[in-house]
């Protein structure tokens, strides 16, 4: 393996990787068990229906093996992980109630400033495992559409999330989802009632601060009828010798004819285990769109997945993921169609570089009786040197005649033409590099938020400073 | 010549198969080294499990079509004195006067001798007569086999063919090697090393068929071993057949290296059977050097049909290209699972796949999984799949020019095999596969359809 003779970078250039050293208010001691699986449960003052299904789910955990596929998952110590740890004990509506050092944090990022401006119509902030603010619009408030932390909505709330909780994504689904089950802290929950359109984006913000935390947040997303949302989740850490673990499990329910979009921007340090469950189910004619922006963590194993349930429904995945120096990103897309006359789009983008690793897996899956069905899968990755490795992994299962089912993908370079052109037009080699990198990821970067899309080029550019030339 | 008991998993008997292997290698006169080679392959046998079930390459396979166990071959009674007339195999018979060897019902019979220095004949009488060649040849071949089933295919065989062409010879016809299988309900197990010497040009057919009219019962496993040796600068094309009855499980397993410049075609065509598994390993590693491979299959019934492939790209500067075209009909169902591997040294690379399934019926179903694991960058690897009804635009017109729709359905299912079929050098086994697609077709329409006289073939 040539991985070893990659150039070493200093891991410094991550722009995010500040700590504060504020003590937390409250750590639970390391480890798993079900004394902390109890005591994340007293602190919540959960009801106990919900206290069962985390003792279940710890059963599960316990009793699943390792996965042996994907990426290297041997350095992950569940012995030396803080299972909660919690800042605050407020989760406040406003900005200058939430504590100093935490807002100084998401000032950092740049949060409030965007709220200010008007670009979201809601912002959700978790520090470690407890959210710490909260806020939506007004108006959006007023036709009933709910914003909260998970926790929040369990108390407020009860009865639909006891509803639909571990519905979409049962606890025994994997190992990963188990573990969030029995040990979930924070997450955003979202109600949509029928008919109502959220016309620009709600916004999430997930920060791990304190080392050797695991951070095992429950999202959960319901578009009632006609409903339309997207919803955008940002992540950063900061680096620190061992590894952190974010484990997280979303659950979104589409109805008939909603429209849900969910989008993520991974940045996290390159000292993080990603290991996140994401499902929707989608009913008639609703559409659900997964935007998935990977470009941070040690390993990433993610794979957004759509249920099409009833005629009519749309499912789309467009990944891109960057794998740089130590990191890899196995990430893809799993659509299932199980009614007819439902279609689906995987796109996904990929760049390997600097002795990096980036894994397109993928499952498409169409029942029997699931009769005109269309799906796309279209895989391309670029590979900027020749440290690095690209891998695709696509498992089709048709069990039905009358479809059109069609995946195509292609690995590359760089090419020498393009570079010579754009060389000979006065660019650098690094310039000009950077130019095609950005026309390669340029289908999936412009289906995001025009902020977003600016923010997304430049995490690549970023990655790619050091890396070329 | 072999009664082959069926043991268990759970009941490999070391002592009884080592008895099997000997008794083996004595019926046919096998010089000493040759056991030898048996029994370390049997060793490794031992040594390695089962393949795991939850593996990628074998989580699709049906347990109960391949159940996990050998047969110690032991050799009961004298051969019964079959006569190449009734043989099941004749469907796949060169035209008079080109080489073949033919196995029997536990008899090898010869045709007329290979020109040009080249070499057909059983594995053991080649250990007897070209000792040294086929000693070092095997000692090449037999280091890793694939899986157990591979390494007990190599220590268990009864059925074991030497095809060689020397350096330099160019040899015009295709060579045939023919295996029937009896009636009986068995275990078979046949290994084959084909050996393509520097700059020589060598067309091998290897068919596989059994007696009509035999009972469907499942059971019976069909073993294939083969190892290829394309040498620098050497073009070999190696077409395998198999139109086994139902009841069978075909397992097969062939593993070649490519050499500088050389190429290799690889052409498989798949109609019979329970279960058709095929492991193609292909390596290549020297500069030059390229792959075809290429599959057709037709499932019928609830026919599993398996494509487990790799293009192994371990040095700089070869190609390889990858076509699997199906028809699946009933209730069959069909796998694909190939992957182009590029080593870190394997730069310059142009490796291709493409998977596609055309399903008639609304039981059939097809999993096509085209993999890609690459290590260096200055490469050129796509893959693509597809799974689909025939079109209905292609139907359409058909019938606006007054062709009936099971006609005009016949006519685009053999055009899509047509690219596959026609890649087939011998003429007879060519004609041979396209009367296997008539027939698998016309089943499926129930309507007698007319024969075209042989002159009439584009």
């Amino acid at each position: 393996m040539t991985t070893a003779e990659a150039p070493v970078r200093p891991r410094s250039e991550y722009e995010f990787g500040f700590h504060d050293d504020a003590e937390p208010m409250l750590k639970l001691p390391k480890g798993l068990s079900p004394d902390v699986v109890n005591a994340i449960s007293d602190i919540k003052q959960e009801p106990d229906w919900m206290r069962a299904i985390r003792l279940k789910a710890l059963d599960h955990f316990n009793s699943r093996p390792m996965p042996e596929w994907g990426g290297q998952l041997g350095g992950i110590d569940f012995d030396n992980i803080h299972y909660y740890v919690r800042a605050t004990d407020r989760d406040e509506s406003s900005w200058e109630d939430v504590p100093e050092y935490i807002k100084d944090t998401y000032d950092k990022l740049g949060i409030p400033e965007a709220e200010k401006q008007g670009l979201l119509a809601g912002v959700g902030a978790q520090y470690d495992s407890e959210v710490v603010y909260h806020n939506i619009r007004e108006d959006l408030e007023e036709k009933g559409v709910l914003f909260l932390g998970t926790d929040q909505a369990l108390r407020e709330h009860p009865d639909i999330v006891k509803q639909y909780f571990a519905t979409v994504i049962p606890a025994n689904d994997n190992k990963f989802a188990a573990l969030n089950t029995a040990v979930w802290s924070g997450g955003s929950f979202i109600y949509v009632p029928p008919g109502v359109e959220v016309d620009i984006p709600l916004q999430a913000y997930f920060r791990i601060n304190t080392e050797d935390m695991g951070q095992f947040e429950r999202t959960l997303i319901i578009a009632d009828e006609g409903a339309k949302v997207h919803y955008v989740e940002g992540c950063t850490a900061p680096i620190y010798s061992s590894d952190s673990l974010h484990s997280a499990v979303v659950e979104i329910v589409c109805k008939a004819g909603s429209n849900v979009r969910y989008t993520t921007i991974q940045n996290w340090s390159n000292n993080v285990y990603n290991l996140v469950t994401k499902r929707a189910v989608a009913y008639r004619d609703a559409v659900m769109t997964w935007v998935d922006g990977n470009l941070g963590s040690k390993l990433t194993m993610k794979y957004p997945a759509v249920y099409l349930m009833e005629p009519g429904a749309h499912g789309e995945v467009l990944s891109i993921a960057s794998a740089g120096q130590g990191q890899h990103q196995d990430a893809g897309a799993k659509i299932v169609h199980a009614a007819p006359r439902t279609s689906s789009v995987i796109t996904s983008k990929s760049l390997s570089m600097d002795g990096g690793r980036s894994t397109y897996r993928g499952l498409l899956k169409v029942y029997e009786g699931a009769d005109h069905c269309r799906s796309t899968v279209r895989c391309d990755a670029l590979m900027l040197d020749e440290h690095s490795r690209s891998d695709t992994y696509p498992t089709m299962e048709i069990d039905e005649k009358q479809v059109e089912i069609g995946h195509e993908a292609t690995v590359s370079k760089v090419g020498d033409e393009q570079l010579f052109y754009l060389m000979a037009r006065g660019l650098s080699e690094e310039e000009a590099t950077k130019m095609i990198v950005n026309g390669f990821v340029e289908p999936i970067i412009k289906s995001l938020p025009l902020e977003y899309a600016v923010e997304m080029n430049r995490l690549i550019e970023l990655q790619m400073d050091g890396a070329i030339g | 010549m072999t009664m082959p008991a069926i043991s268990e998993p759970e009941s490999l008997d070391a002592a009884a198969l080592r008895r099997g292997v000997e008794a083996i290698s004595a019926a046919l006169s096998e010089p000493a080294w040759l056991l030898e080679w048996r029994l370390e392959a049997l060793a490794r046998a031992l040594a390695m499990d089962w393949p795991d079930r939850r593996a990628e390459e074998w989580r699709r396979t049906p347990a109960d079509r391949l159940p996990f166990r050998a047969a110690p071959a032991v050799p009961v009674s004298a051969p019964p004195n079959g006569r190449l007339a009734e043989s099941p195999s004749h469907q796949f018979f060169p035209t008079p006067g080109q080489a073949y060897l033919h196995h029997f019902a536990g008899r090898a019979v010869a045709g007329s001798p290979p020109g040009d220095g080249a070499i057909l004949m059983p594995l053991s009488a080649a250990a007897r007569e070209h000792g040294d060649l086929v000693r070092d040849r095997l000692a090449a071949a037999g280091a890793a086999p694939l899986d157990r089933f591979d390494a007990f295919g190599r220590a268990l065989w009864t059925q074991g063919v030497f095809c060689y062409a020397p350096p330099g010879a160019h040899l015009r016809d295709s060579l045939h090697h023919l295996v029937s299988e009896a009636a009986a309900k068995s275990d078979a197990w046949t290994y084959a090393l084909v050996v393509a010497g520097r700059e020589s040009r060598l067309s091998l057919v290897e068919a596989g068929a059994s007696t009509a009219g035999a009972s469907p019962e499942r059971g019976g496993l069909i073993h294939l071993s083969l190892d290829l040796a394309v040498d620098d600068g050497a073009n070999l094309h190696l077409a395998a057949v198999q139109n086994w009855r139902r009841g069978i499980a075909a397992l097969t397993t062939a593993r070649a290296d490519v050499g500088r410049d050389a190429r290799l075609r690889y052409t498989t065509a798949s109609f019979g059977g329970d279960l058709d598994k095929q492991r193609i390993d292909v390596r290549l590693a020297e500069r030059g050097g390229h792959a075809d491979i290429r599959g057709l299959f037709v499932g019928t019934r609830d026919q599993h049909v398996e494509h487990v492939t790799r293009q192994h790209h371990a040095g700089a500067g070869a190609s390889s290209d990858l076509l699997i075209r199906g028809v699946l009909e009933d209730d069959s169902h069909a796998v694909q699972y190939g992957v182009i591997r590029i080593d870190p040294e394997g730069q310059q690379t142009n490796a291709y796949q493409t998977m596609r399934n055309l399903l008639l019926d609304e039981g059939a179903g097809a999993d096509p999984i085209p993999v890609l694991e690459i290590e260096a960058d200055d490469v050129k690897c796509s893959h693509a799949a597809a799974v689909g009804p025939v079109s209905p635009e292609q139907l359409f017109y058909l019938q606006t020019r007054g062709i009936p729709p099971d006609e005009a359905e016949r006519l685009i299912v053999r055009g899509f095999l047509a690219e596959i079929a026609d890649g087939i050098a011998d003429g007879h086994l060519r004609d041979a596969v396209e009367d296997l697609i008539e027939a698998e077709l016309r089943i499926k329409h129930a309507e007698p359809a007319p024969r075209q006289p042989a002159g009439a073939r584009a």
